[in-house]
């Protein structure tokens, strides 16, 4: 009899335990006192990662709302409704100038809710702040590092053969692509250079194969590439292997493993790499810190950005990528 | 024996034991499935009500947006009253469904679809408004309520966005929650197998002791009886007992040992007395025979008794005839003659020391050395220390005519026969040798007359070999021993051995030789 009651106390045991084990996790909801939205594109994976992080760490619940393509007015949309849900705060990105984009954005500014710009400005959105790159800054650095790739190559000679570059952006319209195309070309003043095209690809991944070879085509005599569109950046390489195109210097924007193993092969020069996690994390905690303050502040907080070249630790960078995988809204 | 009683239960208390063990497992095992049961259904029930609450809750909003637009059309005061009902609902619901413990994302957009309720209230109170502040509906009125309506309807749009989002959590938790209730479902099925096979295993463990304890005692009580039914009662045929049996299989072969061994006993006692019967009748036997030698000894003798009153008389009257001639020679073997006589009327059936015996051997000497002159000598080699020991009488005689008879009575010249008694002080015996230098016997007829002597056999009409030998067996309990010694052409000796060490002890001198 003793056996069997030390058996019932062990079975009692192992069933508390297990139903322990099996229990569904409590909620902490005080974590959602703060509500964030971020409205973004899929792909802005890194970005939400940082959010995600910050609202552990900071007690925080951003929802992510993800795009397959990145429509304004879909995104505008999803601002408004974000704002009727009378969130505490919108993160996005600015970019396209919409009318939708900025009357949803101004609605969100009237109704009181902070907005704050990632990646990408738009200073006449009302927005509070831009956490970003200085994309001025990283064009230009982009520049330095195509001038000072040419130079070694060449010699120390002070002269350097004649650069024709072609130039690769989503859209102009684009504050961040205008801003590194400003900061290139300011970096190129003093090179003897010359710009053969501005092609405008819009992030398309159809029309990025099309319009390179055709760029390529007619105008031969390129043999440097700037590349400020990271969808773009990826797809370059392919496409320079297939019109053997190989002697072509490229300074792009961007990270992925086609990136790296083009910079790897020689094929690219070098890459702009944004910290996009600290956009993302940088963001919540701007939102958190100002939540309920008025509005009217127009803040800008750079974030840093690496150039990434043949020796980029690719492993080290994609290890910090893989993370809790993120929750989309899908919109 | 105590202590192993004091383990030891009957079997019924056994029984009891484990009957009461599997009904109690039994019952608890039930309540733990029953309950374990009870709470997985209880989970699952809980998420139906969610998902019914959640589609309770499009279902309002559903046909609350209908009356808007029947509202928004007909602007009737009633359905505005439903609107306001609906509204009421559905922020009770609402609340419940903020109350589910889900998903914290589940959660936040509770929240957020809180607030969107609250804003499509408040586009529908615009309309409401501005219907009852406009007595008359104009186009323009209209037109603006057309607009509060899009408002509205935008934010049911966003609504049903919300609420898609929602169902899918929804969905996807209780999937979760399905998978994580399946899995703690295997790991209890792989738990109740497990203590199922334990208690079975234990069960069985019991079950075994409890045949083990009853059954094993119950066999060896079986073949025991079987042993005994086609072999005889041994020894050594108890039951051993076990140790660990119930305390009834205990007494039972504890009885059975017991009468085991009485009956053992018994056998024992009844053999025992049968062989004492039969040694009392050999004894009597032997008496018998030995009653029937005497009483032909005694006849014998009272035959002699006749004759010796005529012997005697007659032995008188020659004695006092030689008397009368002066023949004093045969006056003194006529004294000898008597005396040798009485001794052998006075002490037939009695015993005598050796010396006395030695004496009249003495007698029985002097007479035969007249009768045979210097044909035969005689000798005597004496050693007195054992000579007060007791003999029967007419021993020596017998044994010194065989010599003279068989041995030297034929020899013409030179004849001896001699006379010795050795005391053995090592073997702690006496020896009385007769011996001659006589013709001697063969092997053959020394074997026969060994083998007559210790039948005691009587071949003649004499005290023989056998009658001295039976008779010294007699009266030294077996201890006494008689040996002959033959060999052709070197005489014959005979032998007797006697124990005597209680007699030497009390020996303080010796006759002289």
């Amino acid at each position: 009899m003793k056996k069997y009651g030390i058996l019932l106390v062990l079975e009692l045991l192992f069933l508390g335990m297990v139903s322990w084990y099996f229990r569904q996790p409590e909620i902490e909801k005080e974590k959602a006192a703060y509500r964030f939205s971020f409205i973004c594109p899929m792909t802005w994976e890194e970005t939400a990662r940082g959010i995600m992080a910050a609202d552990d760490a900071l007690d925080t619940n951003t929802k992510c709302i993800g795009f397959q393509n990145l429509n304004p007015k879909r995104r505008a949309d999803a601002i408004w409704s974000a704002v009727f849900a009378d969130v505490d705060g919108i993160i996005t990105a600015g970019g396209s100038d919409s009318e939708e984009l900025l009357e949803a954005m101004k609605g969100a500014k009237k109704a009181g809710i902070p907005v704050v710009l990632v990646e990408s400005d738009l200073s006449s959105s009302g927005r509070s702040c831009y956490i970003g790159t200085d994309h001025r800054a990283a064009g230009m650095q982009a520049g330095r590092e195509l001038v000072k790739a040419v130079e070694e190559s060449e010699g120390t000679s002070k002269t350097i053969p004649r650069l024709r570059i072609g130039i690769i952006v989503s859209q102009l319209k684009d504050e961040n692509q205008a801003a590194r195309v400003e900061g290139f070309r300011e970096a190129l003043r003093d090179v003897d250079a010359s710009e053969a095209q501005v092609l405008e690809c819009e992030s398309d991944r159809m029309k990025i194969r099309k319009l390179v070879k055709s760029m390529l085509r007619e105008n031969p005599d390129i043999n440097a590439l700037f590349c400020a569109d990271e969808t773009a950046s990826e797809l370059l390489g392919g496409v320079l292997e297939d019109c053997g195109r190989g002697d072509i210097k490229v300074i792009c924007f961007g990270m992925s493993e086609l990136i790296c193993r083009s910079l790897q092969e020689g094929q690219y020069l070098a890459s702009v790499v944004e910290e996009s996690y600290q956009q993302g994390y940088q963001a919540v905690e701007y939102l958190k810190m100002n939540f309920k303050r008025s509005m009217g502040q127009d803040e800008i907080v750079y974030t840093g950005f690496e150039i990434a070249g043949a020796d980029f630790d690719f492993e080290s960078w994609e290890q910090k990528q893989k993370g809790e995988a993120v929750e989309w809204y899908l919109y | 024996m105590v202590s192993v009683l004091k383990h030891n239960r009957s079997i019924r208390t056994r029984l009891l034991i484990f009957f009461v063990e599997t009904v109690a497992v039994s019952l608890v095992m039930a309540l733990v499935s029953v309950g374990f049961y009870s709470t997985s259904r209880s989970d699952y029930e809980e998420n139906t009500e969610k998902m019914l609450l959640l589609n309770t809750f499009y279902t309002d909003l559903e046909q609350m947006n209908q009356d808007v637009y029947a509202y928004t059309l007909g602007g009737d005061e009633q359905i505005y009253q439903e609107i306001d009902q609906g509204c009421t609902q559905i922020r009770g619901t609402l609340k419940e469904l903020s109350g589910l413990e889900v998903s914290l994302r589940f959660y936040r957009d509770i929240r957020d679809l809180e607030q969107l309720f609250s804003n499509y209230v408040e586009s529908i109170s615009r309309i409401y408004d501005h219907s009852y502040l406009c007595e008359q509906m104009t186009i323009g009125s209209k037109q603006i309520i057309n607009k509060y309506y899009d408002g509205t309807q935008n934010l049911y749009n966003m609504i049903q966005m919300e609420f898609k989002n929602l169902y899918d959590q929804l969905l996807t938790h209780i999937s979760q929650v399905k998978l994580l209730l399946f899995k703690k479902h295997t790991v209890y099925l792989g738990n109740l197998l497990t203590v199922i096979l334990v208690v079975l295993v234990y069960m069985s463990r019991q079950i075994r002791s409890i045949s083990y304890r009853v059954l094993r005692p119950v066999q060896a009580l079986t073949e025991n009886a079987r042993e005994i039914e086609q072999k005889e009662l041994g020894m050594n045929q108890c039951v051993v007992q076990e140790p660990d049996a119930d305390s009834e299989m205990q007494v039972l072969i504890e009885v059975y040992n017991s009468m085991i061994q009485r009956i053992q006993a018994q056998i024992r006692t009844i053999q025992e007395n049968a062989s004492m019967a039969q040694r009392l009748k050999d004894r009597e036997m032997e008496n018998l025979r030995i009653s029937n030698l005497l009483r032909t000894s005694e006849l014998r003798a009272l035959q002699m008794q006749i004759n010796p009153h005529f012997l005697f008389n007659t032995l008188n009257m020659i004695s006092q005839t030689a008397y009368m001639e002066n023949a004093e020679q045969t006056m003194e073997l006529l004294g000898k003659t008597a005396s040798l006589l009485r001794y052998t009327l006075d002490h037939a059936d009695k015993s005598v020391t050796l010396s006395r015996e030695l004496e009249m051997l003495g007698n029985y000497v002097e007479l035969q050395e007249c009768r045979f002159g210097e044909r035969i000598r005689f000798s005597f080699d004496l050693d007195e220390r054992f000579h007060q020991l007791q003999v029967p009488s007419m021993i020596l005689q017998p044994l010194v005519e065989n010599a003279l008879s068989h041995g030297v009575g034929m020899k013409t010249s030179g004849a001896e026969v001699r006379i010795r008694t050795a005391y053995e002080e090592e073997l702690q015996r006496g020896v009385i040798e007769i011996s001659d230098n006589g013709d001697g016997m063969t092997e053959e007829t020394l074997e026969q007359v060994r083998r007559e002597m210790r039948k005691g056999e009587q071949v003649e009409q004499k005290i023989g070999l056998g009658n001295v030998y039976r008779r010294l067996q007699l009266v030294f309990d077996g201890q006494a021993d008689m040996e002959l010694f033959s060999m052709p052409g070197a005489g014959t000796r005979v032998c007797i051995s006697l124990p005597c060490a209680a007699i030497v002890k009390e020996e303080t001198g010796g006759e002289g030789n």
